[in-house]
């Protein structure tokens, strides 16, 4: 069976996508702290694997896990409305794209079983 | 893998700690490897592998060719194996003579080399340059191959050692040497009808005063606009020709900025991130826009971010950042 991410259009959707999402997530005051003094660039690699992961795309994302990740974060207030807003730009992102909305439904629930995780619980 | 590293340099062997650079452990062993800005953005301490593994990370922002080669930063590199380097040949270094230095304002001068080898260049790119004691120092290329001389801005920095030397008019007849030209902050011509987006931060005007004028040449038709931005009203050091060439050009959309002084017809006061931001916010077609972003490291983040908020793609924004030492340890 194909991954969300092949039915998505892989590669080039995804870099399409990553763009979108992350001026979302920039431009949203209630979370753009979290991103601030963070390199645009990398930043930018860094989207990608978030958006590669929870669309279930190839695992070549060899980083840090979900926890260690954003453990500083959770020190300085990361919590449920933060994520909320994430999975809700994420969402609009995929909708723009033409994402047809139970794929986009999907996403958002491979994002949520990381919940947990993000938030160190 | 990684086992113990091991370096030699110029067939010396150099004793290295792991996780240090190849640039330090040269140092510690007496060798001075020509090196200004210890963050892999001036290109100064270029040198090359010979045989052994190249870390990725001391490659990172080196064009194809110079990758082909075997260059790599030393400032950047460090072993995780055996590897032995060498210097770069004077074959591919430079000879020029300062020919004028001209001050512009209070503190920036105009430099114009004349080259005695011949050097092919795009204007926007940036050299290193040498002087005969071996400081060396990253400068952007203001002017046009077409022109008799190479031209440079320099902001002379308190207490700084190559600028310094620079901005004396004393230094005329003076024999340099230039490595280059390197860096990706040129106009290229596959779409001349996009729009294009030019912000200079003090002397970080300088590439764009090369790169403007040779899209102009190439026949760009889509609209340019070309914001300088400086502390003071006097360091806007190019008013009057930036000025008459957008009076030539209908075309380019002129926008002066400085953060303190009195404001005019030409200059609004504020800060160029600001302006750059609204301009482009309301320019039609910035989605395919491309963007030149060159100065101040710490503004350029900041154009960066605001342009691309305001809807350029994060591909498009090009530029040089004006490093002048280590960067501060940045959020990894
Ligand atoms: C890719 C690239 C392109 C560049 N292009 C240009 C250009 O076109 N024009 C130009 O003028 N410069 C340019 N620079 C900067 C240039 O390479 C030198 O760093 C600069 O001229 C200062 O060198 P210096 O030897 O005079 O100062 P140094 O002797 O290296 O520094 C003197 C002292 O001043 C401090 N210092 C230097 N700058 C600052 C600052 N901004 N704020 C606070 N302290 C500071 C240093 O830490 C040091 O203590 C470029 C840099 C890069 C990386
Ligand atoms: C399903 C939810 C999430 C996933 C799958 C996810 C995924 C990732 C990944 C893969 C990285 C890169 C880690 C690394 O390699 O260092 C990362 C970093 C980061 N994430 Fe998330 N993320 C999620 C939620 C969030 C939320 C809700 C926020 C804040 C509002 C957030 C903010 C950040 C920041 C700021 C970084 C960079 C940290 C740093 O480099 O200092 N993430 N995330």
């Amino acid at each position: 069976m194909s991954t969300i991410y092949e039915q998505i259009g892989g590669e080039p959707a995804m870099s399409a996508a990553v763009e979108l999402f992350y001026r979302k997530v920039l431009s949203d005051e209630v979370i753009a702290r979290f991103f601030e003094g963070v390199d645009m660039e990398r930043q930018m690699g860094k989207q990608k694997a978030f958006l590669t992961m929870v669309t279930g795309g190839p695992n070549n994302y060899t980083g840090r896990n979900m926890r260690d990740a954003h453990a500083h974060l959770v020190k300085t207030g990361l919590s449920d409305v933060h994520f909320d807003h994430v999975v809700k730009h994420l969402g609009d992102t995929l909708l723009e794209l033409g994402v047809p909305a139970e794929l986009v439904a999907q996403v958002g629930a491979a994002a949520e079983s990381m919940r947990a995780d993000v938030l160190d619980r | 893998m990684s086992t113990t590293p091991r370096l030699r340099y110029e067939g010396r062997e150099i004793p290295i700690e792991e996780g240090e650079t190849a640039l330090s452990a040269c140092a510690r062993a007496g060798i001075v490897i020509p090196s200004s800005c210890l963050s892999g953005a001036c290109q100064s301490c270029l040198v090359r592998a010979r045989s052994g593994e190249i870390p990725a990370a001391a490659q990172v922002g080196l064009g194809p060719a110079k990758k082909a080669l075997g260059c790599l930063l030393a400032c950047l590199c460090r072993p995780t194996g055996a590897l032995e380097l060498e210097a770069l040949d004077a074959s591919s270094e430079y000879k020029a003579t300062i020919a004028a230095v001209e001050r512009l304002a209070p503190t920036i001068v105009r430099v114009r080399l004349r080259m005695d080898d011949e050097m092919s260049y795009r204007p926007g790119q940036f050299v290193t340059l040498l002087r005969a004691d071996g400081l060396a120092r990253a400068y952007s290329i203001a002017s046009l191959p077409s022109e008799a001389t190479i031209e440079l801005h320099v902001r002379e920095v308190r207490g700084g050692q190559m600028s310094g030397w620079l901005a004396d008019p004393a230094r005329v007849g003076e024999a340099v040497r230039l490595r280059g030209p390197a860096g990706e902050c040129f106009f290229t011509s596959e779409a001349l009808s996009r729009p294009l987006v030019m912000v200079g931060v003090g002397t970080g005007l300088a590439p764009l005063w090369g790169i403007v004028r040779d899209a102009l040449a190439q026949g760009h038709a889509g609209p340019i606009t070309l914001l300088h931005g400086a502390r003071v009203i006097e360091d806007l050091y190019l008013r009057g020709p930036l000025t008459a060439l957008a009076r030539a050009h209908p075309g380019l959309d002129l926008r002066l900025c400085a953060l303190h002084g009195e404001g005019d017809a030409e200059v609004t006061i504020g800060e160029i991130d600001a302006l750059a931001k609204s301009t482009v916010a309301a320019m039609p077609g910035r989605a395919s826009a491309r963007a030149f972003v060159c100065g101040d490291p710490a503004m350029v983040a900041r154009l960066k971010k605001g342009l691309f908020l305001a809807g350029l793609s994060l591909r498009e924004i090009v530029g040089d950042a004006f490093v002048e030492g280590p960067r501060p340890a940045a959020a990894l």
